[in-house]
């Protein structure tokens, strides 16, 4: 989204010269390069010294894939420090789609010295430097332009460039040095009388506040300068938290106070509030006696009694308003774990717990924040008093055994009951066969509840949704305890069915996303995953639902488009995003620039991002037909072995593991613990497959140079002429130098990884991220050949002596074929027979499949790499044979035969694999999923089955005949949903076939890889 | 809660279950962060007291002379908290905003057929100014209200006087 090369207004006069540049820029917008460049030489015959057509011409040159011609243009335009507007941006633009941002501040910087009182080119050149995040440049930069023109803006650019040095200088450095000197810059400005703008005493309070000057930040806001934060709605506010930084308590609770008057749901001054006054009852000040002017809205209060008191004054407040909102229930509730978190009897001093519930259950039972809003106080009540909890608001629900609730009112209420007791742990201590008594039960209530549906939004979700995701939640827990898949399938099918009714609940989708991942089905997956429509920032926070998941089930191609689609939002958003950086000096939002800052560096070093651009790479690379195509792919990936040097601690983790509703209790929600152990086997897997690209990307360096010889005894001052290295840094270092280096981190990493990757069992978590990769690809051994692979290239060029050669190659050789040898037979034996019967093993054969298939493609492309070596060294040999007539350095023949053993090993071992990947197809191919126990096995749902909630008591006496089959159940839900809709369906629910397809689908890709490999591998053959 | 804070773009990563909600369109980095630099008291999210997002307004400050006016981008609630009148107090947020900033009025667009909305925004004052014809891109296209409530500035209510004529995309400035 560049922005497109416009003429600035200011420049249309009549003549010849601009109406011709008018015509460059159509046709350059057009997308009509060819005109442009034709247009721009006919111009440039006239004028040779029109410098923007010349620098159009470059753009056009650039478009047309002449980079090369372009950037020689380019410089010669640049030579003559073009100071007008128009070149300028011209030149801009060519920059931008070159990627070279510090050729901007080079250019400007330039014009700024030819014309050092030209504003516009100053301003330019601040951004320019902004782009780059050059703080100090900015600095110097922005006292320029005020220089220039003493225009505030300006002074205050350069004051938040000194911010942002203390942003990335250290703390003590920004705390002593960098963050005084902006205050004094602003101080100084003050004292003059020159502040104007509200922007300036935003950017003030902000510097104030990161030194912790609170007191000298609250005279700000209370003086003549807090009258200029006008849009700064949250002054108050402001002033609240400022008091209570400085703990000034009797202020921060009369504020607070004042803030609640207007709004009675006001959290954050509930928060302050009770803080507050904790803090003033601690420090024992009692201002009952003296303070009696106060009021009760401007009381300081400092005791339990005081605060209840305004409490209650806030329910009053509220009744009298007639209009209920949660935050003074809420308060109680928070005052209580006040209380119980210091220690004390909050039963005795605030009020008994149960009944504080209940009295917001009275009034938010019904609402589908209720039991979001309780979830955190749970915990206060005692083990013991559980029962009596849901026993008080089952009291409110008022639904006798088994009676199904007459509102839509009740419902809700109900269903909040079963989300809390679930949270309680009610649900933990059922057996499956309960727990499938209890889903039964819940398909009724789901029935039932269809009828407060009237004419619902397809936008919508359905009021009665909630007891699907818990009968998918129960249905899961049985599959978890059980092992048996059919639980899943009835997952799967539930999902499926009341997503027909209930098309826009993503809950739904997300946890059908995960199910059929587990059960290896990744194309059933993608499907769903669709129509979730997750793009943008939500292609990082959520891609670990699917990402790494569907490669692992061989969907190739699902993949690649994926990762395609997720990594240009990295690079294009990613790159956008800098303009608007520039943006908010320019509006003066000094408080978000380090917002912006920080959450760019987050974006770019996100582990997911780091993930999807090497999977990206690899695929290609795997997937390659043929060794010069496969040499093609690399050279275009630049991969630069030293540059990869990332700071793996620095990687941050985007995902929302939250994204997943889960009404499981604590100790199966997602844990910090379970998040930084998922982040880290993500982060040691991608260390690993980084290093696998190094490793490709140096072995395919070794084709295409001349000197094959180990560095140290290649002329010191080689030229390097046809080597390939991009960057043109100064000695690029020798391919088979990285490539041993890249072995010994390969070594290291894999160590350490080894030690560290102790898998967890978290199929017991719903939200947790489907098992990292690196397990399978640890237990394949795939990094252990990986590194014979790379030492046999690299004895194939040290070893000197023809015959200790030989024995090297076939050393190391036949070390690698064993070690593919035995993963790909313990895939086949223990993995792809022995597993592919149960659906729950699904995802390991694929998983497996997919490795053992990409270990035989590292091995047939570096294959092709020694070829080449061998190859190029044959000719060279010949040359100087004919030349010096030597005949000792003639390629030895037996080095040749050695490869070729090797090579016909590789074939054989690939072409057991594919039978074996043969027969999983056939043996997929003719399956069907009759669940071994179909579920719920009765026929139709009775109407009157007793159905009680286990948390109150006992459970619903249902013989095995009452048990109705869930999918039938389901089925005929739909069929009458539908009929009554009077809609077709769209989206079909045979979950069955969708495996199946799936299966299918996966083994084929899985195969057709493998097949091109065998003929990629036939084709090297020397 | 009606706890109000800033939108910062961390929560562009936690905003999935606001989001994934179909009729909440998930835009482009770039274009939130042209809000935030530009109109950062116009962005507001809705916290709940256990921290969830319960939804956000995105909106900005435009136009010329007496057409200088609040506008709308985006409101959202979360599934989880409908019914809490939180729609309502986001609104009241940036029309306060739009009052500090002195403008005529505020305003918004709504799919004709988002009937929960239109009824929502009658509620909160907005009156139906005019339809934009084919405003929304799709299959088939659909025509847009443009809602308006005029701000205390407006003290002859003229921002509120309803066009009696349809208006193409392109009109509307």
């Amino acid at each position: 989204m560049a922005p497109k090369p416009k003429l600035p207004k200011s420049h249309v006069d009549n003549s010849v010269g601009e109406r011709r540049l008018r015509q460059i820029y159509d046709w350059l917008d057009n997308g009509n390069n060819k005109n442009a460049l034709q247009e721009a030489g006919k111009v440039l015959k006239k004028q040779p010294d029109f410098l923007c057509v010349k620098v159009l011409k470059a753009l056009a040159l650039l478009r047309l894939g002449k980079e090369d011609e372009c950037h020689e243009l380019l410089e010669a335009v640049q030579k003559e420090v073009p100071i007008d507007d128009q070149t300028l941006q011209a030149m801009q633009i060519c920059y931008r789609e070159t990627q070279q941002p510090n050729k901007i501040c080079e250019m400007y910087d330039a014009a700024s010295r030819k014309d050092p009182t030209n504003e516009e080119i100053l301003t330019n050149l601040f951004m320019a430097h902004v782009r780059l995040g050059d703080y100090k440049q900015q600095q110097q930069t922005a006292l320029r332009l005020y220089k220039v023109k003493p225009k505030n803006p300006y002074y205050f650019w350069a004051v938040m460039s000194v911010v942002m040095q203390a942003y990335h200088a250290d703390e003590k450095l920004a705390r002593m040095v960098t963050l005084p000197l902006a205050e004094r810059m602003v101080q100084k400005f003050i004292d003059e009388g020159k502040i104007e703008a509200e922007q300036e005493v935003q950017l003030y309070l902000l510097i104030l506040e990161k030194q912790e000057k609170y007191k000298e930040a609250l005279e700000v806001v209370e003086g003549p300068m807090g009258e200029r934060l006008i849009s700064y709605v949250t002054v108050p506010q402001k002033k609240a938290s400022l008091y209570v930084k400085l703990k000034r308590w009797k202020d921060s609770i009369v504020i607070s106070k004042s803030h609640l008057r207007e709004n009675l749901d006001h959290w954050l001054s509930i928060k302050n509030y009770l803080t507050s006054a904790m803090y003033l009852m601690e420090d024992g000040e009692d201002l009952t006696s003296s303070d009696v002017e106060y009021v009760l809205w401007s009381r300081a209060d400092s005791s339990i009694p005081q605060i209840k008191e305004f409490l209650n004054l806030l329910m009053t407040e509220m009744k009298r308003r007639g209009k209920t909102v949660r935050g003074p229930y809420l308060a109680w509730l928070e005052l209580y774990k006040m209380v119980h978190e210091k220690g004390q009897d909050a039963d005795q001093l605030v009020g008994d717990i149960i009944e504080l519930f209940v009295q917001y259950f009275r009034r938010f039972g019904d609402r589908s924040c209720c039991p979001l809003d309780l979830k955190q106080y749970l915990p206060l009540i005692p083990v013991q008093c559980r029962g009596d909890f849901i026993k008080g608001i089952w009291q409110i629900v008022g639904l006798e055994d088994g009676e199904l609730p007459d509102t839509v009112y009740r419902m809700q209420q109900h269903i909040s009951t079963i989300l809390l007791s679930r949270h309680l742990g009610y649900h933990e201590s059922l057996s499956s066969a309960e727990k499938l008594q209890l889903t039964t039960c819940f398909l009724r209530y789901f029935q039932h509840g269809m009828r407060f549906n009237i004419d619902p939004l397809p936008t919508d979700f359905l009021s009665n949704d909630s007891y699907v995701l818990l009968m998918a939640h129960l249905l899961y827990d049985v599959w978890v305890e059980t092992q048996d898949n059919s639980r899943l399938l009835d997952v799967l099918l539930l999902l499926e069915h009341a997503l027909l009714m209930s098309p826009s609940n993503f809950h739904f989708k997300l946890l059908l996303v995960k199910c059929y991942h587990i059960l290896g089905a990744g194309a059933a997956a993608h499907d769903v995953y669709e129509t979730l429509d997750i793009k943008h920032m939500q292609l990082d926070s959520l891609g670990y639902i699917h990402g790494g998941a569907v490669q692992a089930t061989g969907q190739y191609g699902v993949a690649s488009s994926l990762y395609d689609v997720t990594l240009r939002f990295f690079t294009v958003n990613y790159k956008d995003s800098v303009d608007y950086l520039s943006f908010t000096y320019k509006f003066g939002s000094f408080m978000k620039i380090e917002e912006f800052v920080e959450f760019r560096e987050r974006l770019s070093s996100s582990v997911h991002y780091a993930l999807v651009t090497v999977e990206r790479m690899l695929l290609d690379i795997l997937q390659s037909t043929a060794h010069p195509q496969m040499l093609k792919v690399i050279s275009q990936m630049e991969i630069q072995a030293e540059k990869d040097k990332m700071d793996w601690r620095r990687m941050t983790d985007n995902r929302d593991l939250t994204a997943y509703a889960c009404w499981d209790p604590p100790e199966r929600q997602v844990s910090a613990d379970l998040t930084t152990k998922t982040r880290d086997a993500d982060l040691a897997f991608v260390r690993l497959r980084m290093l696998l690209l190094r490793g490709l990307g140096a072995a395919a360096e070794l084709c295409s140079i001349d000197s094959l010889l180990p560095p140290e005894e290649s002329k010191v001052n080689k030229s390097d002429s046809n080597n390939s290295t991009v960057n043109g840094n100064a000695s690029p270092q020798h391919p088979l130098i990285s490539l041993e280096k890249v072995t010994s981190e390969l070594k290291s990493t894999l160590q350490c990884a080894e030690a560290e990757a102790v898998k967890m069992d978290s199929s017991k978590i719903i939200g947790a991220p489907l098992p990292s990769r690196i397990y399978d690809y640890l237990e394949t051994n795939s990094v252990q050949l990986q590194l014979e692979l790379f030492s046999l290239i690299s004895t194939l060029i040290r070893s000197t002596a023809d015959e200790d050669k030989t024995k090297a190659f076939t050393e190391v050789g036949s070390r690698a074929t064993s070690i593919l040898q035995s993963s790909v037979q313990s895939a086949i034996k223990s993995v792809l027979e022995a597993k592919c019967v149960s659906l729950n093993t699904r995802r390991a054969v694929f998983e497996r499949a997919v490795n053992v298939v990409e270990m035989v493609c590292l091995a047939v492309v570096l294959c092709g790499v020694i070829n080449n070596i061998l190859e190029s060294a044959k000719q060279a040999a010949n040359k100087k044979a004919k030349r010096k007539q030597k005949a000792g350095s003639a390629q030895c023949p037996e080095i040749v035969e050695a490869h070729n053993k090797f090579m016909s090993e590789i074939q054989a071992i690939a072409t057991e694999l594919h039978t074996a990947l043969g027969n999983l197809r056939l043996r997929i191919s003719v399956e069907a999923f009759h669940s071994q126990a179909p579920l719920i096995t009765a026929n139709s749902i009775k109407e009157g089955t007793v159905c009680r909630v286990p948390a109150v008591g006992t459970l619903p006496t249902i013989g095995p005949d009452d048990i109705s089959a869930l999918s039938t159940g389901m089925a005929q839900l739909v069929l009458s949903y539908e009929n009554r809709k009077n809609k077709d369906k769209g989206y079909s629910v045979n979950v069955s076939a969708k495996l199946s397809e799936s299966y299918e689908d996966s083994v084929l890709e899985i195969i057709t890889v493998l097949q091109q490999k065998m003929t990629y591998l036939d084709s090297t053959k020397l | 809660m009606t706890t109000l804070r800033p939108f910062t773009c961390m929560d562009l990563l936690k905003f999935n279950n606001v989001n994934l909600d179909p009729l909440t369109e998930t835009f482009g980095l770039p274009f939130y962060m042209q809000y935030l630099a530009h109109w950062p008291e116009h962005f507001q999210i809705a916290e709940s007291p256990s921290g969830e997002i319960m939804g956000y307004i995105m909106g900005k400050a435009e136009g010329m002379g007496e057409n200088w006016h609040g506008h709308v981008t985006a409101l959202t609630v979360s599934p989880d908290y409908r019914r809490l009148g939180m729609a309502a107090t986001l609104m009241s947020w940036l029309e306060e905003a739009s009052e500090k900033k002195q403008a005529y009025f505020v305003d918004l667009f709504v799919r004709v057929s988002n009937k929960v909305a239109i009824q929502m925004y009658k509620q909160l004052g907005y009156i139906i100014y005019r339809t934009v014809l084919e405003y929304y891109s799709g299959d088939p296209d659909e025509d847009a209200y443009d809602m308006r409530k005029a701000c205390s500035r407006d003290v002859e209510r003229q921002s509120v006087i309803p066009l009696t004529h349809p208006v193409r995309p392109e009109e509307v400035d």
